[in-house]
Parts: C-alpha cells; structure tokens; sequence
C-alpha cells in the first residue's frame, strides 16, 4: 500500500503495509523521537507524534491511518544548534536526564502551551497524563513549563528555581546545561536503536513458562531448518562457562550460579534457547517451532517457603570455591545434581546452596544482651516488603559486531568494564580484542548494572560473525531482568524511658530469587545504611539472603537501604509510641551527629572489611530536620475533613559515596592545540549528570569555560577503567578521578608556562581564561600546546590520575510526608513530601534536584502502587508497565519539593557527595508514619493500599 | 496483522464491505484497542469508520445524539456533555488514548475494564445501529444486537440533564481499574450500575428497586456484586468498596439536589 502524508511540513509517500505499526515504521524514516518504551501498551507515550494536531500513540496507529494526515513528531522543534522554547526550558530546569523519552515531553508541552499558553495545574497533568517518565519524577516538568511560558514572553527569561552554591568557585555549584541534553531532546543519535544498521540480526528469546522445571526434551531442529534463522542458541551449544551476572569489581562477592542456557529453569522467564534470525518476525516464528518439555518442579517462592526444611533446592548442583572451601564442601556436594552443571563461590559470603542461601553475614557490637536487659521497653516487630521493578523508559538492549578479529559491543549499560571482562570470559576472547561502547542509557537504577543479554549477543555475533541486536520487550524487563530484592526484616529493639535506644538485633532476610547476583552486597546494605543513622553500643545483625522462583532480582538504587531503613525507622517509631514520645523527638534523641564514628560499619561490609573505622565527617541532619519541621508545619494540628484524617510522618536517610578500598576511577585529560581539552573518563554516565560532573570540575582546576571541555566515557578502547556508575560512587570516584587529572595537567601545564615565560614556577599560576600568568607576562593555553607539538616541543600534556580511597563519604537527608487517609475507603492521598537532600557541595544543582525528585518518586511508587504479583503456581500476573503499577504525573503529591542543603566533606570533589542514590531510602518509612499518624494504623508490609489501610481498620471481614 | 485497509464513504458502504468480508474484517475506529498489543485484532481486513462522519454530538428534542467515533477528549470538550460522561471519559487516563479512543469503541469491545459504561447505563442510553434501530445499551450488552454484522453508528442520551454521578477506584491514576460505578436518579428512582466486580458492567436492578440508601445500600450492594480475586484486591474488599462507592454517590447526588432546592 502506498500511503501519503505531511510529515514535520514534507510530504511523504510510502509503500508499506496497511498493518504496519506506526511507530516503528517513524522511527526507520529517521524519526528516533519516536521512541517504544512498552511494545504497544498504550502507557508509557515515548511514542508520542501530532496527527492532525492531537497527540497520539504511534504504537496504537497502524501505517493505514496515516494516510492524508499531518504528522509532526519531536524532530520538528527546535532545528540544529537552535533549540525550541520548550526545550531550552527542559534542559535549564533540570528535566532532562536520561531523556530517553524527553523528545515526547517536549513535544506534548509544545502542544499544550499551543493550547493554553496559561496552563493549569490540571491541564499540565491532563497534557502530560500520557507519558510514563521513570527518571525525573514529573515535578520540574511544571517549572520547565513555568520557564518556557515566561521565555515566550521574554526569550531572556532565566531559571528562578535552582540554587547556586559556593560563592568561591565558578562552575561548581552552578547551573548549566547538561553536556548531553540537547542531543538528546532533539533525539539525535544517542542510543543503541539509533546506531544499528540495516542488516543486522536480531535475537528473540524461548523462555521458561514455569517456575522451577527440568528441561526434559529439547528439539530445535525445526527452528534451525527456518529460512532466515542463522542459530540457535541452547545449553548444548553455549559457551560452557559459569559466571554471575552481577556487574561488580573482581573477585565478585556474589556466587557465580549460572550459565549462558541451562538445563534447570529456575524462574517464569529463564532462557531456553535463543534464536538468532534476520528479523524479529523470523525470529518469533522460530521460537514457535522448538519442542521443549519440562519436569516441573515444586517452586519455592517465599522466604519462608525457602528456609522451610525439605524446601525444594533451587541450586542443587555441584559447588566449587576458588578460596576458602568450607570444610563441609564435599558433604554439600555428597547429593549434588550431576547434569554437567556447577556453581563457583569466589571466596566465603555465607553461601548454603542445600539449604537455599546464597549468601549470608552476621556481625555484633558490644553486648545486646546487656544493652535489651537496660531497656524499659523492649519492641519486635517484623517488616516486610513486595517486589518492585526499575522500569527504565529504554528497554535493556545490545548491538554487537566484528570490526575484524575485534569484538564491539555497543551497550545501553552502567558497567561497560565489567561487560568487557565478563564477556571475553565467556566467549574466550583476549580483553584487547573486546571493545564495550557505552551509548546514551536510557534509565538504569542498577537494572543495567547487569549483564543481562549483552553475553548473548557477543557469543551470537562471534559465532555468525554477523551484526546482532538483542532488545528486551517490556514484558522481559518484568520476568527477565533485575529487582528490588524481597525483604523480610525482624528487628528487636530496647529503650529507656527517656526514649535512648539501648539495644538493637536486625535480622535481614532477602529473597533474591534464582540466581545470586548483589546477594550478598545487596542486604547487607540494609543493615548497614539503616543502623548507622541511629549508633547504639550494642548491636547485633543477621543477613540472610534465599534462593527462590521469583523473578529475577539485582542492583537496584538504594541497594539494600529501603528495605533496612524502612523496619529500622518503623521499629524506632513503634517504640517512640510506646514510650509515648513524639516520632521526631525520638529521632532528635538517636540520630548520628556530625563528627561521629560509625561503629557499626566496621563490621558491616561489602565483602572487605574497612581498613579504618568510618565517622560521618560531614552530616547537616541539623539543619535539615529543622527546615523540615517548619516546612511540614509538624506542631501544627490539621484536624479531619468528613472521612479524612491527616498525619506527619518523617524519615531520616544516609547512603555512601562508592565503596571505599574496593572500587576504583581513572582518568586522562590532554591538552589540545587550541588549547581546549579532552577529557577520557572511564565513568558510566547513565543521564545521571557525570559527563558534566566531570567536565564542570575539569574547568574549574584549568580555569576555562565548560565549553572548552570534551568529554569522552565509557569507551573500553579510549579511556580508562573504571568500576561503573553504582554504589552512588560517580561524584565521588569517576569525580575525583578527573579533578585529579586535571591538577596533574594543570602542574604540567604551569611547568612549561614558566619555562616559557622564562619564570620561576612558583611565580606563575593558572587563571581564567586559560592563561598562564607570571609576574612578568602571560602565554595562553594555546600557546603551551602549540609549542608542545613542535619540532623542538616538549610533547602533548595529559594529566593522568587514578582514585582509591579508604574513606568514606555519606550523604544525609530526611523526608517529611503527610498524608490524608480516608477512613471509610481506605484511599491515600500525598499532600505533602519534601526531600531534604544534603550531597555537599551540589556541583550541578539542578540536576541533582531531579535526580532527589526522580529518586523519590520510584520511591513513592513502590510504597504505594508499585508491585511484580504471581498468582499460586509462581507465575507472574505484572508483566506490563500498568498491570504493575507505575506511577504517572497524577500519582505525584500535591506539594512536591526537593531541597539541597550542603555540607563540607573532605573526600569528595570540592566537598561534593553522591545524590543519586540516596532519594529511595526514605519514602516507605516516612509514609508509613504519616499514615500512623493520621489513622493509627501500622503497616509492616509495603506497598501501601487502600486495602491494607482498610483491613487494618476492620472494615471488612477477610 | 491488518492486511487491507478499507475506507468506505458511507455508513451503507461500511455494511456493504462487512457483508462481503464478513468475519475477514473488522470496523475499525479510532484502532486503539484494536491495534494495541494486548487486545490486538487477528483480523486481516479493516473497514475504517473515519471517513463515515459519525463524529458528531447533536441536541434533538431534549435528547443527545453522540456519534460512534466520537473520541473521549472530544466529549470532554465539548460542553454538551454531561458532567458524570465527561468524567467517565477522563477515567480514561492518557490523553494520547483519550484522544484516538471512541465512544463506539467502549461500547463495543469486550474489555476487562469498561470504565464508561456505567454512566451510560446508568443514564439509560440507547445505542443507535446502522440500519436504525435503537435498541438499549443494557440488551446491547447482552448480546442481542451484538452480531458481527452489525454497527453500531450512535449513542442517545434520551435525559442528558439526568441527575448522575460516578467514581473509579483505580490502584493508581493510570493503573488497573477495581471498579467504576455510577448512580442517577429519575425523579426518585435510582439507577445503579457497576462494572469491575461484575462479569460485565451491568445495571443493580433487585437493588434499585429497594430504593435503599447509606448503609442498608452498602450493604446491597456488597451482596449484589459477584468480584474475584485478582491483582486488584481481595473479593472481601472489592465487596466493601463497591457498597460504599454507590451509597456514596447517592448520597452526593441527593446532597446536591438538597443543595439546588434551597438555592431555589
């Protein structure tokens, strides 16, 4: 069928098919803006377009119903190097982060300013009720629009809504645009989808339909034989190599438990084959000619269920340790499975497979026996929590291809060297032959600090030598991916009459499902980024992570802290209430203080324990509790409405800035013939902001503008290792790192200024913009550069520098909620949250705002909507982004806002901590009082429903 | 996958095209239900309502007219809407579907949630066929005039002035839907329906009749519902939650007929 239409004011004609959906045939015209974030649901509005000025789903149109239209998508704001109000006003608030579906936004507020250039808060909402926005949590979309009416008023208008810090230094503290935000709000290449070029292979995925289950019989033959298929990937023809998914710094705390395809299925989800085909309909065809049959086995799907004696074993094969074997070990494997499969334990982490523990850690402080005995109130409670996903606006994908006898990997990841080392493992290629491109990460939150396909797609392309891709549908990102993992937390708690908390027993029970990716790191973070708000002489915890069938869990931002900080905060409060002390006061009485040793963390750890005992050398606590008390009016009575009651509740919240003696970050910055710079940063840059963390702190030491900045990251080829954006470490590390290239440089850089300017050394210095100055005269930057390149020069001058560190550095922060509950249906309404954030210095404020509204949001969607259902057998009902409950604009509370409240640390870059992380700690916890507060009902369990609230207040009968 | 997209003139063409392709072809109006990947049509032939000209809201005689492809923004936009099917169109969260999706669609899809429903059976609306006959939306429903042949042209609101009220309890603004149910009120009869926590959204008869209010019509209500178990909540719940939604729009609308009478 040849159908025409307008397309951004050209006229098009195409032969297509009539059923040929709209969205992917826009995007192979060139329109990248059109983005598919859910396979054709009709929820997430990536896909955004005009036909005939109304916004539509392109996903939901078939290519029939474009005939005589007028079609305009996001490639018609703005033109190139000339952004469009909106986009302009995007970028300077702060919205666009990963911005995956930022090109959408913008679209969909262009039209709405078109409509009502005097938007309501409702009409803001009805526009935007579309667009499912994982990343910035919607809040600063209202202060984009605010500034992009304003600037069509007045194009000079200038941001009102970001505050500036440190009076002393130019860049840092400052707003200013995201380096990479105006190729990404214009949609130009950025991601994977938009480098993959005709002719490339794609790969579809046979999975498990059942929990636990023994492939009995498998048959792919009729695949093979399938015009267009080019493989079949199964466990008899994978590379036969175990391996643990988990993207983290060698020797890896998580047991290595799977293989590339296996004989044992051990979720709804696992890989059965994998067919590689020259197209996704040839590919889908093939998946439906495998005959598979299946033992199915009980599965086991609970913590309590796993820990249950004769529980069925989820790893049952033969374990081996590359150090410290226990001395069990072979009784361990006196029953093991013999079906040519095995697990590997790198080094002891508590690893019980037999009894469906993989891993697990316990520690103590003082005397908590002593410490509960001097207790006037002694409380247990146990808490728990659902699973919850991080739902990325852009799906997991890969491309991968032989450039020769070399193998490139383009990757949408968070760890590209951790890629690279898993990958030339697997397939048994040299490191030097493996190159992992990171591209623009379309949303990660830890679901990328996995390798979840890239394994697959490198061993596909190694074996047809052929271009491949593999993308995740939605669907796979639910049953395939990564997750929060499940916690189960019973915390024991004393304290004396005047509310002092004399003693503490945390027991952390995780589920981290089939496989043992961060099952270690992960709870272990509950403990350990919960009990250090409140130091207590005698402290006892328990981490205990199990083997099960759910769905897949991993890295997830906050790590193991939501899941701890939640039970620590509610036990404290639940004794605040017995004792008959105000929640806050309770906090006041406990909390850590600035200056404190953090006892605790020294026998809390990632795997290492810490060579020096950490303290919280910076915590502005004070100041932020007291700005959220006025702010949340917490004296204040609010008295109930009809059926509506209302409550305060509070949160405080720490998180780390990387893993100290664990992790590391280098860098190379060199000076160019003009004298700009390349920066090579070995950072992850995951829409996090890094790349312009970097280049602001690069311009701050060679005092020049951010523009004569280029940044290149996360590039195996041209720059250096560097562990990844997780652990909050990016400010902190991959910062560090590059401030520290640049003082290398920058003492170079001064040498030879004063040679040439015939001066001491200790006479010149460094100043904007760009010029050696000496006592007797200036060079430029330019000039140095120009003569090192010369015949007679000096050589080209790179600074180099590489970050460990055995310090610590926390950042701090509270949430202040209310709540209205309406006691007759249970509903739940957000008035209030604020986020009180203290990251140090902010080095970009406006984007660490939206990364403290993003953060709080997934937050707030998983303590009130968020959750991945089974139904009896273990098989997942939540496998799209509405059935789950992802929260959109109107989910958000009425009065949203995020504060930054600095402190000074010395460990970080010009006194900067992390921010990315820290946000998801505090949201549960902090509802969850406020709901007390205002029904006098607790909820151990979250998420937090109607149901809940109602069942709770003996409504009905169950 | 649609492999021929058909664009009749006239609604006579329309029934000419679906007598010839009969079951190969499907009606296909704004296409977000039928194109989208969950309910996606195995279909291989559309006829396309676009062009038919069914996308009209008239007053005749006191009574409204609203044309099958009539999109849900559209209707809320359009201030001879009724204020509870304005705000039953907007249960419809996205404005990108509200924007493609048609009154006509709601009705005829056979869909888990039918979030408009009540408030048209509540109002007794009538649906309009092709070749012009009227028939209740309650029978329509049923299955009586639901062949494949048939289209499905219009919707009549014989009293749009009709005291209604209704309310969507949802596990988040955009998420799965537990219930919607509306109340209105014909002089003092009442008319209740409810969809959700029923096979599909039906008319409360026996409960109407009883002309019950607060807690005895919670308590109807609750007993008059058949709800499962499902990710949307516990039957207990959804029990509780549809008696307290219903008493409580009747008890809103008679509040603002109070309100109306003393304002008189």
């Amino acid at each position: 069928m040849s159908i025409r239409f307008t397309l951004n004011g050209s006229a098009r004609e195409v032969d297509c098919q009539p059923g040929q959906n709209v969205q992917s045939l826009l995007f192979n015209l060139g329109m990248h803006s059109v983005r598919n974030s859910d396979d054709g649901f009709g929820f997430a509005g990536s896909d955004s377009i005009l036909v005939n000025d109304r916004i539509l789903n392109a996903s939901l149109l078939i290519a029939a119903q474009l005939d005589g239209t007028t079609v305009h998508t996001a490639e018609s704001l703005g033109t190139w190097k000339q952004l469009s109000i909106v986009q302009r006003s995007m970028i300077d608030t702060g919205v666009v982060q990963s911005g995956y579906n930022d090109p959408a936004a913008a679209l969909i507020i262009t039209d709405l300013l078109k409509r009502h250039p005097e938007p309501t808060r409702e009409q803001i909402e009805d526009a935007l009720s579309g667009l499912f926005s994982r990343d910035g949590g919607y809040q600063q979309m209202f202060e984009a629009i605010a500034l992009a009416q304003s600037r069509m008023k007045d194009p000079q208008a200038t941001v009102s809504t970001v505050p500036e810090f440190r009076d002393d230094l130019v860049h840092v503290g400052k707003a200013h645009p995201k380096i990479d935000a105006a190729k990404m709000i214009q949609a130009k290449p950025s991601y994977v989808e938009d480098g993959i070029p005709p002719n490339t292979a794609t790969i579809k995925m046979l999975r498990s339909p059942h929990p636990h289950a023994l492939i009995k019989h498998l048959d792919v033959s009729k695949a093979e034989k399938l015009p267009g298929v080019l493989l079949v990937i199964t466990h008899r023809n994978c590379p036969d190599v175990i391996y643990t998914p988990a993207g983290q710094t060698a020797p890896e705390p998580s047991p290595l438990d799977r293989r590339m395809f296996g004989k044992k299925m051990r979720h709804v989800g696992d890989r059965v084959a994998a067919v590689v085909a020259e197209s996704e309909e040839i590919a889908l065809q093939a998946l439906g000619l495998i005959d598979v049959e299946y033992e199915v086995l009980k599965p086991v799907m609970s913590i309590d269920e796993a820990a249950a004696k004769d529980a069925p074993i989820v790893h049952d094969e033969p374990i081996e340790y590359v150090a410290g074997a226990p001395a069990d070990l072979a009784e361990q494997n006196s029953h093991a499975a013999q079906r040519g499969e095995k697990m590997i334990v790198n080094f002891p982490i508590g690893c019980r497979p037999r009894e469906n523990i993989a891993a697990g850690v316990h520690g103590k402080l003082g005397d908590p026996v002593a410490g509960f005995a001097e207790a006037d109130v002694v409380l247990e409670r146990t808490y728990r929590s659902t699973q919850v996903q991080q739902c990325p606006n852009e799906p997991h994908i890969c491309h991968t291809y032989m450039d020769g006898d070399r193998l490139i990997v383009r990757a949408s990841t968070q760890v590209p060297w951790h890629i690279r080392r898993h990958v030339a493992r697997i397939v048994g290629m040299k490191q030097n032959k493996v190159q992992v491109i990171k591209q623009r990460v379309g949303g990660g939150f830890g679901s990328k600090q996995d390798m979840l396909l890239e394994e697959v797609c490198a061993w596909a392309t190694c074996v047809t030598g052929r271009s491949v891709t593999f993308r995740y549908a939605r669907e796979e990102e639910f049953i395939s991916c990564s997750s929060r993992h499940v916690a189960q937390v019973t915390i024991k708690i004393g304290a004396r009459k005047d509310g002092k908390i004399t003693a503490i027993d945390m027991d952390f029970r995780a589920n981290t499902g089939p496989y043992g990716n961060h099952s270690l790191t992960v709870p272990c973070n509950g403990p350990g980024l919960s009990l250090p708000l409140y130091p207590c002489d005698n402290v006892k915890f328990t981490v205990t992570t199990y083997y099960s069938n759910i769905c897949p869990t991993g890295a997830y931002q906050g790590y193991g802290a939501p899941k701890g900080n939640f039970a620590l905060t509610m036990a404290i409060s639940e004794l605040a209430e017995a004792l008959g002390i105000d929640q806050l006061a309770m906090i006041e009485k406990n909390r850590v203080q600035e200056g404190q040793v953090l006892k605790i963390m020294s026998a809390i750890s990632e795997g290492k324990v810490p060579a020096s005992i950490p303290r919280a050398d910076s915590c502005a606590l004070t100041p932020i509790i007291r700005k959220g008390r006025e702010l949340i009016e917490w004296d204040k009575p609010r008295p109930a409405q009809g059926d509506w009651r209302f409550g305060r509740g509070v949160a405080i919240i720490m998180q780390k800035s990387g893993i100290p003696d664990i992790d590391q970050a280098n860098c190379l910055v060199k000076l160019e013939s003009d004298g700009t710079f390349i920066v090579l940063s070995g950072g992850a840059d995951i829409g996090t902001g890094l790349d312009t963390v970097v280049a602001k702190l690069t311009a701050e030491v060679l005092c020049c503008a951010i523009e004569h900045v280029h940044v290149i990251s996360g590039d195996t080829d041209h720059t250096l290792f560097d562990k990844g954006a997780y652990a909050s470490s990016g400010t902190c590390f991959s910062g560090n790192a590059a401030k520290m290239a640049a003082e290398d440089l920058r003492t170079k850089i001064l040498h030879h200024g004063a040679q040439m300017l015939g001066e001491p050394e200790e006479d010149v210095q460094l100043v904007a913009p760009g010029v050696v100055q000496g006592k007797k005269g200036t060079v430029s930057l330019a000039q140095i550069a120009h003569r090192s390149e010369s015949g007679t020069g000096f050589g080209i001058l790179v600074g180099t520098a590489s970050f460990v560190t055995s310090k610590s550095c926390f950042p701090y922060g509270a949430n202040f909620a209310e709540v209205a509950v309406n006691v007759r249906t249970g509903e739940i309404r957000l008035e209030k949250f604020y986020a009180l954030l203290d990251c140090g210095t902010p080095v970009n404020p406006e984007l660490a705002l939206g990364q403290v509204y993003g953060a709080t949001m997934r937050a707030i969607g998983h303590s009130m909507t968020e959750e991945i259902m089974y139904d009896a057998g273990g098989v997942p009902l939540t496998r799209d982004l509405r059935s789950y409950g992802a929260p959109k604009i109107g989910d958000i509370p009425r009065d949203y806002r995020a504060f930054l409240i600095p402190s000074d640390d010395q460990v970080g870059p010009y006194g900067a901590k992390s921010i990315a992380e820290i946000g998801v700690n505090g949201a549960a916890p902090s509802i969850a009082n406020a709901i007390h507060h205002a029904c006098g009902v607790w909820l151990r369990e979250w998420h937090f429903t109607p149901e809940k609230i109602l069942k709770a207040l003996g409504k009905f009968a169950t | 996958m649609i492999e021929q997209f058909l664009k009749p003139a006239s609604v006579d063409e329309a029934i000419r095209l679906k007598s010839q392709y009969k079951d190969e072809a499907v009606f296909m109006a704004g296409g977000s239900k039928l194109n989208a990947t969950p309910t996606r049509t195995d279909k291989k032939v559309a006829i396309s309502l676009a062009g038919l000209g069914l996308n009209e809201i008239k007053e005749q005689g006191g009574q409204l007219h609203i044309g099958a492809t009539v999109s849900l923004q559209q209707l809320i936009d359009d201030p001879r809407t009724p204020p509870a099917l304005r705000e039953a169109a907007g249960f419809i969260y996205s404005r990108n579907v509200r924007n493609q999706a048609t009154l006509g669609g709601e009705m005829c899809a056979r869909q888990e949630e039918a979030v408009l429903l009540p408030v048209l059976l509540a109002m007794e609306a009538r649906v309009v066929f092709a070749d012009g006959q009227v028939s209740e939306l309650e029978s329509f429903l049923d299955g009586v005039r639901n062949s494949s042949a048939s289209l499905v042209i219009g919707v009549i609101l014989p009293e749009p002035d009709r005291p209604c009220a209704t309310r969507k309890i949802a596990r988040s603004a955009a998420g799965l839907t537990v219930l919607s149910a509306a109340v209105a009120l014909n002089g003092e009869v009442q008319r209740i329906a409810i969809e959700g926590v029923v096979p599909r959204a039906v008319r409360l008869r026996e409960v109407e009749k009883k002309g019950l209010a607060e807690v005895p019509l919670e308590l109807a209500v609750s007993e008059a519902v058949a709800p499962r178990d499902d990710v949307r909540g516990s039957v207990a719940y959804k029990r509780y939650i549809a008696g307290v939604v219903v008493a409580d729009l009747l008890a809103d609308l008679l509040a603002d007929r109070q309100q109306m009478t003393k304002e008189k």
